[in-house]
């Protein structure tokens, strides 16, 4: 049984405070530099804050490259950008051995780092890389490290790989496998603009050309950014609604609802409730709190579960897809267990 | 309500405990009172337990509350949990959880307001005002509808009354005393109290004694009124002659008054026949001097007499105290009353010129077996046929050439009789011959011939 953090351990005003600022600054940029996009700014950020890697999902056109672009540029980190096609080789993106001699005649093997050696890497339409390829990036995202010939190497820090993928022209493509899929945080799906969106780009981006950043931040303010996620409290309670959402995801007895008992062939994996837990803390810092409520995780899980959870023929076949599920999963779970009866609710207080 | 952090987590648990006691008590009341309810159904109708002992059983309440109770506190949240609930319903961001009341974050936490508890009542009270209607009902269910009864009695009202009605009849009509009608009713009542469902023969025998009783006891009057009714009649019938044939002979008259006043012995205690008749009217009727006037009032009331008892035995019959054969005689008595009068005239009367006098004077009755042929006929009723109905027979219409050739004989009141000669009809040139006896050769025999022949025959002592 998990000893209750005590109240000092909550950390002071002054050290949240200033980093929620510096992040509000973030997305203030953010959405001034990319419009109407608030609340996928909000979640890109979230993402960066946890430390998680971000695939994006949606139709060319849609902003994605310009919203990475844009993200490395107000985070002055090294941006690099790779596109992904069918002929690309793992050594494309983590680096070759190059045999080269030196001023005395002696040659030996020297690493040329690849792309992935970088702050922000966007993989521009990853699911068209062979699944040779796609594997290359497990151990960059996951251990943050590559190793080739036998020598590891790290990536710098902070790295974070956001990839876009298309979800049509699927005839040449190879879907991501389900263990990378899970290495993503977030899978964000960005949908169409609408028509007021667009007539404010039409009217204010010329050539489609955005606007500098009138505010950039530093390393030390990530730093401190980051420093303050991670003090960011978890309660008990709410890391145990975490859990049970997590394992309701899976089909059978403890099933949380009608809808994954029917449709859900495999729910989410434990690297799903870290990710809840690590993006609610980034959630709760973006609301100035020093504590993550229900709220933040209820925020950021249809992002977490999104692709973490398989359907299965039934559900294509009906038209229902995974956030439709969690939404469902969202509503009926009650956070804290108080296991009212069925006829009981409680409300609130309107005075 | 905005109150502290603290105040407002065990005020949020509170109301919490009592919603799931009431639940809880509603749930087991419900429960208690049902099988309450059925156990009291159980005891009343096997054991007969009265109702006060098991009122007790309300006490049961007692620990279906204390059950409740225990349940409720099972049931009621953790501090953690309720912490947690109010920090959602707050949107506090877990900073109620975290307990940043105690921090510098108490700035941010703000007041916390409790929420409502919405909860429909009706669910769960209904099957506990369920179980309250069937308990009260089972306590309130009349004892014989239960089932058992320490000393049951018979169902004998409808008999009882009907008996009590035929008495009543019976002492109204003057049939019964007033003292053998109230000891015969007492007798009754008697039967009906003691009247046990555990012997119920015992009480049906008395029952059916108690009626026979009644009912000779009307057959007895019904008998001793036929007489009486017989000689009403009569004298009936001798007044209505002498109020309307005003020229009798003076010896006739006399005699006709003499028979009267005989007639007249033992009537004056009929019933309907004392409140009719004048003392003096009847003195003078004793004497046989009666003048025309009083022999009119004396018939009217002979006949007002006659019509009130009629009543008297319709009404027995009505209440089942007589047949409808007695109802027949007594009719019969009324509608024969000349004929018995010729007769009583005849045995009682010593002059032969009076009787015939009076006699011839009685009106018949229509029939042809009653009055003189040269008496006045009168017509009341249908002719009574009864012995006297002819059979229809049909005629072949090969007999019909035989009456061309009849002879009357006679005239007979009785049916004729069917000799059967003739009778079957066959086709053919003989069909109408006798055969002769052994005769080879059948020779016809012409009905104008057959006396001949039969005195032919006839033997000659």
């Amino acid at each position: 049984m998990a000893v209750k953090q005590p109240a000092s351990t909550l950390a002071d005003p002054e050290e949240i405070c200033p980093a929620a600022e510096l992040a509000g600054r973030v997305l203030e940029q953010l959405d001034r530099i990319l419009l109407g996009r608030n609340d996928i700014h909000r979640l890109v950020f979230v993402g960066i804050l946890s430390r998680g890697h971000i695939l994006l999902e949606g139709l060319p056109g849609l902003g994605k490259t310009a919203l990475v672009r844009a993200l490395g540029e107000i985070l002055r980190l090294d941006f690099k950008r790779i596109q992904f096609t069918p002929d690309l080789m793992p050594g494309d993106i983590l680096g070759n051995h190059i045999l080269q001699q030196r001023e005395d005649g002696h040659r030996d093997m020297v690493f040329e780092p690849g792309p992935v050696f970088t702050n922000l890497l966007l993989a521009d339409e990853i699911n068209r890389a062979s699944p040779k390829t796609q594997s290359a990036m497990l151990e960059t995202m996951q251990e943050r490290s590559v190793t080739l010939l036998g020598n590891t190497r790290k990536l710098p820090d902070p790295f974070f790989l956001l990839a876009s993928q298309n979800p049509i022209e699927l005839e040449g493509t190879y879907p991501l496998p389900e263990a990378q899929l899970d290495r993503f945080m977030f899978k964000i799906v960005m949908g169409s603009l609408g028509a007021d969106v667009l007539n404010n780009i039409v009217s204010t981006r010329r050539h489609g050309a955005w606007p500098e950043p009138t505010w950039t931040m530093s390393a030390e303010e990530l730093n401190t950014v980051f420093g303050a996620v991670d003090r960011i409290f978890l309660p008990r309670p709410v890391a145990r609604y975490i859990s049970r959402l997590v394992a309701s995801t899976h089909a059978g007895e403890d099933a949380g609802t009608e809808l994954v008992r029917d449709y859900v062939s495999y729910g989410a994996s434990p690297r799903a409730a870290i990710a809840i837990a690590e993006a609610s803390r980034a959630h709760a810092l973006l609301a100035n709190r020093p504590t993550v409520g229900f709220e933040d995780a209820k925020a950021v899980a249809p992002a977490v579960l999104n692709h973490r959870i398989i359907l299965n023929y039934k559900a294509r076949f009906e038209g229902v897809d995974t956030l439709a599920v969690v939404a469902n999963l969202l509503e009926s779970l009650d956070e804290t267990e108080l296991d009212l009866p069925v006829n009981v609710s409680l409300e609130e207080s309107s005075a | 309500m905005k109150t502290t952090m603290q105040d407002a987590v065990s005020s949020f648990r509170q109301r919490l405990a009592a919603l799931f006691f009431i639940r809880y008590y509603l749930f087991f009341s419900a429960v208690w009172l049902f099988v309450s309810g059925a156990g009291v159904l159980v005891l009343r109708i096997a054991l007969g337990v009265p109702r006060g002992y098991l009122m007790w059983g309300l006490l049961g309440l007692a620990p279906a509350a204390i059950a409740a109770l225990m349940m409720a506190f099972r049931r009621i949240p953790s501090r953690e949990a309720a912490l947690a609930k109010l920090d959602a319903l707050n949107h506090c961001g877990g900073l109620l959880m975290s307990g940043a009341e105690a921090t510098r974050w108490q700035s941010r936490l703000g007041a916390v307001r409790l929420p409502r508890l919405m909860w429909g009542l009706r669910r769960e009270s209904a099957p506990a005002l369920m179980g309250a209607v069937f308990l009260a009902g089972s306590l309130m269910a009349p004892h014989y509808s239960t089932g058992r009864d320490t000393n049951p009695r018979l169902a004998l009202g409808q008999l009882v009354e009907e008996i009590d009605a035929r008495i009543d009849v019976l002492e109204e009509e003057k049939l019964l005393d007033e003292q053998s009608a109230e000891e015969l009713e007492e007798q009754l009542r008697n039967i009906w109290d003691k009247s046990s469902g555990r012997d119920p023969s015992r009480s049906w025998e008395a029952l059916d004694h108690m009626e026979e009783q009644v009912e000779d006891k009307s057959r007895e009057a019904a008998e001793s009124l036929l007489p009486a009714v017989e000689k009403l009649a009569m004298a009936a019938s001798l007044s209505e002659v002498m109020n309307s044939e005003h020229n009798l002979e003076p010896q006739a008259a006399e005699a006709a008054a003499d028979a009267l006043a005989e007639l007249m012995q033992g009537l004056e205690k009929m019933s309907g026949l004392e409140s009719n008749i004048d003392p003096q009217l009847l003195q003078h009727c004793r004497s046989a001097e009666l003048s025309p006037e009083q022999i009119r009032e004396l018939a009217k009331a002979l006949k007002a007499g006659q019509i009130e008892a009629l009543r008297k035995m319709q009404r027995l019959r009505d209440a089942k105290l007589l047949d409808e054969e007695m109802l027949k005689r007594c009719k019969a008595c009324m509608d024969g009353a000349n004929a018995n009068l010729a007769d009583y005239l005849s045995g009682n009367c010593s002059s032969t010129g009076a009787i015939a006098q009076i006699a011839c004077r009685l009106p018949g009755q229509g029939g042809i077996n009653r009055g003189r042929g040269d008496a006045p006929m009168t017509w009341r009723q249908e002719t009574d046929e009864s012995g006297l109905a002819f059979k229809e027979e049909m005629i072949q219409p090969s007999a019909f050439a035989e009456f061309e050739e009849s002879r009357l004989l006679g005239v007979s009141a009785s049916s004729p009789e069917e000799s059967g000669e003739g009778g079957i009809s066959a086709g053919g040139a003989l069909s109408s011959t006798c055969a002769g006896g052994g005769a080879a050769v059948k020779r016809k025999v012409l009905p104008r011939h057959r006396s001949t022949v039969k005195r032919y025959f006839e033997r000659k002592e």
